[in-house]
């Protein structure tokens, strides 16, 4: 990826970002909304050649980046995605307009909504959840949710086992979800999935991004949760979209720390005691050691059962064929 | 995914003599559900020919829901047939290919005798892949509107027609080569038994799988080996299997034949050199639906490091996921487990006898069907090949 062009941000990279805000804000995820983004900004180019529309859209892009804090992968995947569409485009001799016309046309259909994903991603997971099982959730994602409250309101009943996820507060989050939904759910620390991964009947979780092998990039304390879950021989499951799917091949977990934006994290005060770490920071102590944190977590492929997808349930093997698809279908010609 | 996706389902009636046959085909499934497979899979294949036949000059539209629900009325006569879906898939997958080839081959016509000069580069090597990606109605409509020119309407009418007619032949034979193909299933999985079965080998496998019992006896008639047989309770088919097999071998075959109880699997299989299994079904992860009892064998296997040969022919093949053993399986009489006179006064006690075993993938080294041998893992890409992904929920 080339480095972003020094300089003023432009009229059109501002626009883009401003909304490209205002999607997020609204409850998109980052890759479609930066995708829609980007379609709008092909829409309204005045640029008379593709060279032209290329550099309007990576000012965009790379004001888009810019606004996020935490470069996330998947937003990493759609706009590799993106450039080489671009770059494919540039190479034929097209005409202009229909070239631009392509673009908006599979970019639109690429960035399903998130509602649309969301469905889909429901419709067919919901099976898997059986009548008075045990779910063990990790994270905060937004189709687990989707997928349990499918499972809920088609008459199941089931419980719930949410892991802390210190020190980010995702399971706090996911519990009061759940909570909301009439789902009966308990909350664990994080080093408890190995005393309670017996009573589970399965594991859910979210992605960050889903790799060429069919791994599984997370929130940290997923690779545990699915050593204990094969250990136990219980099925572990991910839900995901697929934009989510990045072209990378981490073959450990410092190859993940090397991709831009996946570094470790601030550190901040180790906590003794039960309490959040606010609480428990005092400066005075000079005792206090410091949390390195990092953020994600790579898990292999082999310790994943199956992979929900929008487009449909895969197995991880199937994984790099459906990516390749994606590649060459965003490539194609009409 | 379902048919939704692809436009509102056209209200389709069916002409009376596909109803007719179609009810009696439902009447067999709902009476004798677990009989042979590949006989189940013809007879719904020669009927989806009938479909074909009758609807396709109505249009594609019309032609799939007309196949959509012949399928819906089998599977609701018999939910665990899963070889009479994947049959309805295959056909629904044959029809869209062949109505896009159609379209794709009168567009070509109409260039070519426009004087238009056809780009060589624009004419696909393998013009079924390249519209493997545009299976959907929509396009088809899209397409058919570039060719309606405004002033030619009618010549727009004469030429859905004319691509529906070419369709409907090639439709036609497509789906009686898939039919040909169940047929001969049997004969090209047997074919590669010589290659797997080696001389002085120690075969074991369960019950009765009659794809089983066809792979054995070809290769008996070249090698000498030993067959060991589950006698699989409470049917005891595998004992049906052994006297099949020892009375082929009395007239010139080579095969010594021993049956053993359930139980023993475990003792035995230290001595074992291969497990030869059949399935009923072949699920998407890989995993196999089997007769019950299967499960606890390929386990000893599994741990003894044996190598486990699953024979089930592609019409077995089902793009569903193993999501909840107990869907999946049927109960059977429990009268052979124990008869009603011994347990009747029995409040507490429950007898069942379920038919199936879901057996995990990790369980199966090698799957034969008769398009070659395949790794489990291997499964996404046959499924792929043979059906679409629109079609998993009819």
């Amino acid at each position: 990826m080339a480095a972003d062009e020094a300089g003023p941000e432009t009229a059109l990279a501002a626009h883009a970002r401003v909304d490209f805000q205002g999607r997020v804000a609204r409850g998109e995820k980052l890759a479609p909304a930066a995708l829609q983004v980007l379609a709008e900004v092909v829409k309204n180019s005045e640029a008379g050649t593709v060279m032209g529309l290329e550099r309007e859209v990576r000012d965009a892009l790379a004001a888009i980046r810019a606004s996020v804090g935490r470069k996330s992968i998947s937003l990493e995947a759609a706009s590799e995605l993106f450039f080489r569409f671009v770059t494919r485009v540039a190479l034929d001799s097209l005409p202009f307009e229909v070239s631009k016309q392509q673009m908006i046309v599979r970019f639109s259909e690429f960035a399903q909504s998130t509602e649309v994903c969301a469905e889909r991603v429901a419709q067919s997971a919901e099976r898997f959840v059986a009548d008075g099982c045990t779910v063990l959730v990790h994270g905060n994602s937004s189709l687990v949710t989707a997928i349990l409250e499918r499972a809920r309101s088609s008459g199941k009943s089931f419980r719930v086992i949410a892991t802390e996820g210190r020190p980010f507060g995702d399971g706090l989050k996911m519990v009061k979800r759940l909570h909301a939904l009439g789902i009966p759910v308990t909350m664990v620390v994080d080093a408890a999935v190995g005393a309670i991964m017996e009573q589970v009947s399965m594991v859910l979780v979210g992605a960050e991004g889903i790799v060429e092998n069919g791994g599984l990039v997370n929130r940290i304390g997923t690779l545990t949760i699915a050593l204990a879950a094969k250990a136990f021989n219980r099925p572990f499951y991910v839900a995901s979209e697929c934009f989510k799917f990045a072209r990378l091949y981490p073959l450990n977990q410092k190859d993940l720390l090397r991709v831009p934006g996946m570094e470790l994290g601030p550190r901040f005060p180790a906590v003794g005691t039960r309490g959040p770490p606010e609480e428990n920071a005092s400066s005075s102590d000079s005792d206090s050691f410091d949390l390195e944190v990092i953020p994600s977590d790579f898990t292999p492929s082999q310790y994943i059962t199956l992979l929900f997808t929008d487009e449909g349930v895969l197995t991880p093997a199937a994984v790099s064929d459906k990516l390749i698809a994606t590649y060459m279908y965003m490539a194609m010609e009409n | 995914m379902g048919p939704q996706d692809e436009g509102r389902a056209p209200v389709v009636a069916l002409p009376s003599e596909v109803e007719a046959a179609l009810e009696i085909l439902a009447k067999q499934l709902r009476q004798e559900p677990l009989v042979q497979s590949s006989l189940v899979a013809m007879n719904t294949a020669k009927l989806l020919r009938t479909v074909v036949s009758k609807m396709a000059i109505q249009g594609m539209d019309v032609c799939l829901e007309a196949i959509r629900i012949v399928g819906r009325r089998l599977h609701r006569a018999s939910e665990l047939a899963f070889v009479v879906e994947n049959t309805v898939r295959r056909v629904l997958r044959i029809a869209r290919e062949e109505f896009q080839l159609a379209l794709l081959r009168h567009q070509r016509e109409r260039q070519s005798t426009e004087g238009l000069r056809t780009d060589e580069s624009a004419v696909p090597v393998n013009i079924a892949s390249e519209f493997a990606q545009l299976s959907t109605s929509d396009s088809f409509r899209r397409n058919l509107a570039d060719i309606m020119d405004g002033d030619e309407m009618r010549q727009g009418v004469n030429t859905i027609s004319a691509v529906c007619r070419s369709a409907r032949k090639a439709m036609i034979e497509a789906v009686l080569e898939y039919e040909n193909e169940i047929e001969t299933t049997s004969d090209n999985i047997v074919e590669q038994a010589l290659a797997h079965i080696h001389a002085n080998e120690v075969i074991l496998t369960y019950g009765w799988s009659v794809t089983v019992e066809l792979f054995l006896l070809e290769a008996a008639k070249k090698r000498h080996f030993e067959v060991i047989v589950a006698e699989a309770a409470p049917s005891c088919k595998g004992q049906g299997l052994a006297r099949k097999l020892a009375s082929t071998a009395e007239n010139g075959g080579s095969l010594d034949v021993t049956v053993i109880p359930d139980s023993a699997v475990f003792a035995i299989m230290s001595r074992v050199h291969k497990v030869v299994v059949g399935a009923h079904a072949v699920m998407a992860n890989g995993a196999l639906l089997t007769a019950s009892g299967v499960h606890l064998m390929l386990g000893a296997a599994k741990m003894h490091a044996k190598p486990v040969i699953a024979c089930a022919g592609m019409y077995k093949l089902t793009p569903l996921f193993p999501h909840d053993r107990i869907a999946l399986n049927d109960l059977l009489s429990p009268e052979s487990v124990a008869s009603y006179a011994e347990v009747a006064h029995l409040d507490n006690v429950k007898v069942i006898s379920p038919a199936f075993d879901v057996v995990p993938p990790e369980f199966v080294t090698l799957l034969i069907t008769n398009t070659g041998g395949y790794n489990p893992s291997y499964i996404y890409r046959l499924l792929r090949d043979y059906y679409d992904d629109i079609d998993v929920q009819l």
